[in-house]
């Protein structure tokens, strides 16, 4: 079976073509990144990105390294790790990773790691998933390019494989959904859509046997309450896209940076905390961006003129670590520095230094809005219903994967200040599509960046615009999810939060 | 692909070797009738005499273009060979295999107007383009979608149908149903084009629904008013949800093909889902059970031979060579061959090619015209219920594997109704259209017979030990309360709907 390609024909547009199944193993991207770009090399074999992305993705066991390294690291290596990920447009896909909470269908309770043992161990029996297993305790399930994982609150992820179309990549998730509510029914178990635990307080959510959890929480306990709450009790849709060059991911970084704010304003869909309105239309935006700040943001050097591969590896190097992995084991690095491990001072392995599994490690405990890899993720959105999972990746699909909406917004973005954009990213949890930037509403621009979003995804010529349509009706409301969801609260529901379980259930 | 010499001496020594093969290396003792044969695979695949692959005869369930010869024989087919066919279906247990396929009526949201064969060709065209499907094509027109072992196809009417993978269990059955209506639904809903779950077209009439441009299709057309006054209906106006199952030897396949015209009414009443025509009450639950009772005597029905003592592969061949022919497919053109049989075919004596003779191929394809309660191929299908809304078409699958997939549960099939008369049966077929699961059966109702098949159901899935019995809800359901699907939508009618047919709402897949 050949594999389909998209190439651009004579018209502009974008056209699904069937290609025969190259036999080349990887691709080789000597040609794509300039002189510069090499690939760093394990014994003479080329890490492949997709299955490099499938265990960052997936959020799986840590990559324990198994070969010793001839040399140690340079920072080089850790910059052209960055660069491996340049690929030309005709191989750009689209990864959807989701959140969800799982809850009992009669108690309302969230579901403790027993239930979500047997979940995922029935999930892999009848549709044939692999088991992620740390010792005795199942973590997750793969099947292909696939992964589903959880989070430290028991969040149900889905890390979607890299596709080329929206149309395949809703298609997922529908499939997963479908596989998930089958066999929850019969547990009594329903999944919800929101950004934010509703009904329960911290205390009541069950944690789940991961170590590097543990040690996530024991060192991030110490940044306050907004962080534990972030990893605990948030669920957000996020997407995982390309860049061609280094050049490109400098614009996309700062076009999907700067528009982060408004993402989490049309998607916003946590109103609620311990049962009641918690003043926030997206708590989960707000929580997040108390988090500790070493770690989270929305990284203004980003907007600097400087600003390349090598600025966001000097960021990650002193951002602090949380863990190594060796042995099968999480070792606790924290207060240490990804630089001090590239001299060999961590004290709890001394003389250790670190291979490039121990990078991917590391980069997977940065939090910023836009995180970088070897694609960018998207990180600013609500968890919210089956039509909201799908209209997030075609949000930024329209936006940064057409050239010309993508110039748009960066023009409309050249003269906001990295103030500007903290402003934005501090009020927009609160005020929404309601807040004020440079002197124009938020749900302005708002129109604008979905009318480029749109035309962006119509040069694509794949059909792919349906799935704005639910953000259409959010800016030409004004409403968000969230804002709905209050007024049911205050009206049909009597000010009882339970009925949030069913209205949002999947 | 080891292809046999064909010769009758040869033939004999073949046969006398594959008898020793297959005795020697099948854990179960293959009973049967002397010119039978069961092919077993242990250590490596059966001999096949078949041209394509295994299950290659699945396009061919996809009413996609039949199998054209690539190669010549090199000797005339023998009856043997048509037997050997269909002995050549037998597989172990761990093999058998669930394949489910469905058909919906497709209409424009706006005028509720069935689809257009332009509408279709573009709705397969978006979807192949979206989902990665392959096109089938009949000249330069789109009749159909493959991927994989799954394939779309169109039945007369513009019925859409999905003849689904084989599957092992029946969650992966279902998981297919959702995803292949997931896929349907996105991208006719930007065509303004929804599906509707029901067994009878409830609205319009025959001139109102467009004809697909298929060879086979102009055929059959011109013949079926000549055997049945509702031929036409049969073609255009119905929609159904079968399951296809497979056998282990020849004993097997006989107690499965018992069991499953036995219960094949019980089915009809269970899924009954046809009770409007151009608008109005028919009068039936299952208008679409009813129109298989005057399409083509000579093709469908309740099969009383396979009741016979003397019940075979041999006596389903002989009965399917006296089947009048509708085609055969040549150089990628239909001819009619109607009024003549495949025992014709066999001697060479058909008028619209004189002298040729038939391939296996041509075999297939006469097969898949011949439509009784439960057919036989390589496989048995159940083909006796109305389509219906998704849960439904999970149901039916489940409903059959639970009884025929389960030793015990077979065996008490068979004890239930090893005493039922033809006459019996053929009560059953011809009443339960209209009287569904109130049909007075001997000292009761239909419905107590019902629920006793409906415990054996699930008591075999629960054996099979993959927690499939959930599935059966939406039947348990109707057993509990007497009141089939039709019955409900009667209700409505003449309650909620004010005897307007609103079913679009009701039924929609959308």
């Amino acid at each position: 079976m050949g594999s389909l390609d998209l190439k651009w024909n004579s018209s502009g547009c974008m056209v699904l073509r069937k290609v025969e199944s190259t036999k080349t193993k990887g691709e080789d991207m000597s040609s794509l990144c300039g002189s510069s770009a090499y690939l760093y090399k394990r014994r003479g074999r080329r890490i492949r990105c997709r299955e490099q992305r499938v265990n960052i993705v997936a959020t799986g066991p840590a990559i324990d390294h198994a070969p010793v390294i001839a040399k140690p690291l340079t920072k080089d290596d850790l910059i052209d790790y960055f660069v491996s990920g340049c690929k030309p447009k005709h191989n750009w896909r689209i990864g959807t990773e989701h959140e969800k909470f799982g809850f009992e269908l009669k108690t309302l309770r969230p579901i403790n790691y027993k239930q979500i043992s047997a979940l995922l161990n029935r999930i892999a029996t009848r549709f044939d998933w692999e088991k992620i297993m740390e010792g005795d305790n199942i973590i997750g399930l793969k099947n292909g390019k696939q992964s589903i994982s959880l989070e430290p609150g028991g969040q149900f992820e889905l890390s979607g494989m890299p596709l080329k179309t929206l149309h395949q990549t809703c298609d997922e998730i529908n499939s997963h959904l479908y596989q998930a509510k089958t066999v929850a029914e019969e547990m009594g178990i329903g999944f919800l859509g929101l950004g934010f635990q509703p009904k329960w307080r911290l205390e009541d959510i069950p944690g789940v046997p991961k170590v590097r959890y543990n040690i996530m929480q024991n060192h991030l306990g110490k940044f306050g309450s907004p962080t534990i709450e972030s990893l605990f009790m948030t669920c957000s849709v996020q997407v995982n896209l390309d860049f061609s060059s280094e050049a490109d991911m400098i614009k996309k970084m700062r076009a999907s940076i700067a528009l982060q704010p408004l993402a989490a304003a049309l998607f916003a869909n946590s109103p609620f905390k311990e049962g009641v309105p918690n003043g926030y239309l997206t708590i989960r935006s707000h929580r997040v961006g108390q988090m500790d700040k070493s770690r989270a943001g929305i990284l203004p050097f980003v907007f600097y003129d400087t600003f390349g591969f090598e600025k966001y590896v000097d960021y990650a190097l002193d951002v602090p670590m949380l863990f190594v992995y060796r042995k099968n084991k999480y070792i606790d690095c924290r207060g240490m520095s990804f630089r001090d491990f590239m001299a060999g001072k961590l004290p709890v392995i001394p003389g250790q230094v670190p291979t490039l599994g121990d990078w991917e490690n590391h980069l997977t405990t940065i939090f910023p809005e836009v995180r970088l890899k070897r694609y960018m993720e998207m990180r600013g959105a609500d968890d919210g219903p089956l039509e909201m999972l799908c209209a997030l990746p075609a949000f930024w699909v329209g936006l940064l994967y057409d050239e010309v909406s993508l110039q748009n917004v960066l023009d409309m973005i050249a003269d906001w200040t990295p103030e500007d954009i903290q402003n934005l990213r501090n009020k927009v949890p609160i005020t929404g599509l309601t807040t004020p930037v440079q002197g124009r509403l938020l749900q302005h621009i708002a129109e604008d960046t979905l009318k480029w979003a749109k035309d962006g995804l119509d040069r694509r010529c794949l059909n792919e615009s349906v799935f704005l349509d639910p953000l259409k009706e959010v800016v030409g409301t004004g409403l968000t999810q969230a804002d709905k969801l209050l007024e049911m609260y205050n009206n049909k529901w009597g000010n009882n939060i339970d009925p949030v379980f069913r209205e949002r259930c999947y | 692909m080891v292809v046999f010499s064909r010769s009758a001496t040869t033939t004999t020594t073949t046969t006398t070797t594959y008898t020793r093969h297959n005795l020697i290396r099948q854990t179960k003792t293959c009973v049967g009738n002397n010119n039978s044969l069961c092919y077993s695979a242990t250590k490596k695949a059966p001999p096949q005499r078949i041209l394509g692959g295994a299950r290659g005869s699945r396009v061919i369930l996809a009413a996609s273009p039949p199998t054209e010869d690539a190669l010549v024989a090199t000797d005339p087919l023998t009856k043997q060979d048509l037997v050997d066919y269909l002995a050549s279906g037998c597989k172990p247990k761990d093999k058998w295999r669930i394949g489910t396929e469905h058909e919906k009526f497709g209409f424009e949201f706006g005028t509720l107007r069935p689809m257009k064969y332009d509408q279709i060709a573009e709705l397969l065209n978006g979807i192949a383009e979206r989902f990665d499907w392959d096109k089938v094509m009949e000249g330069d027109k789109i009749i159909g979608l493959k991927q994989g072992k799954q394939s779309i196809s169109l039945e007369p009417g513009g019925q859409f149908e999905l003849s689904g993978a084989p599957l092992e269990t029946l969650h992966q059955t279902c998981a297919e149903v959702n995803l292949h209506l997931y896929q349907v639904k996105a991208v006719a809903e930007e065509m303004g084009i929804g599906f509707l779950g029901i067994g009878f077209q409830p609205k319009w009439g025959i001139k109102d629904i467009p004809i697909m441009p298929k060879g086979r299709y102009d055929i059959m057309r011109n013949y079926m008013p000549k055997v049945g006054s509702l031929g036409l209906d049969m073609m255009f106006r119905t929609c159904t949800v079968q399951v296809n199952l497979d056998f282990s030897s020849e004993a097997d396949m006989i107690r499965k093909f018992r069991a499953g015209l036995a219960l094949q009414p019980i089915a009809t009443a269970l899924f009954a889902n046809s009770p409007f025509k151009e608008g109005k009450p028919n009068g039936f639950f299952s208008m679409r059970s009813h129109i298989w009772t005057d399409t083509d005597k000579d093709r469908t029905g309740m099969l009383p031979f396979v009741f016979d003592d003397s019940f075979g592969f041999q006596q389903y061949v002989d009965y399917a060579l006296d089947v009048p022919m509708y085609f055969v497919y040549r150089k990628h053109r239909y001819i009619d061959c109607t009024g003549k049989t495949f025992r014709d075919f066999l001697a060479g004596r058909l008028p619209c090619i004189p002298g040729e003779l038939p391939t296996l191929n041509d075999w297939e394809n006469h097969l898949t015209t011949i439509f009784p309660e439960v057919r036989l191929k390589r496989y048995l299908e159940m083909r006796g219920a109305d389509g219906g809304p998704w849960r439904r078409l999970c149901a039916l699958p489940a409903f059959w594997v639970g009884l025929l997939y389960d030793e015990v549960s077979l065996q008490s099939v068979l004890d239930m109704t090893a005493d039922w008369t033809p006459e019996e049966r053929q009560m059953l077929r011809n009443k339960v259209p209209v009287t569904g699961l109130k049909t007075p059966f001997r000292d009761g109702l239909l419905k107590h017979v019902a629920e006793d098949v409906l415990k054996l159901a699930k008591d075999g899935l629960e054996r099979r030990g993959f927690k499939e019995s959930g599935f059966l809800n939406e039947v348990a359901e109707v057993v509990r309360t007497g009141v089939t699907p039709a019955e409900r939508l009667l209700e409505l009618y003449h309650g909620k709907w004010e005897q307007s047919v609103l079913v679009v709402s009701h039924l929609s897949f959308i």
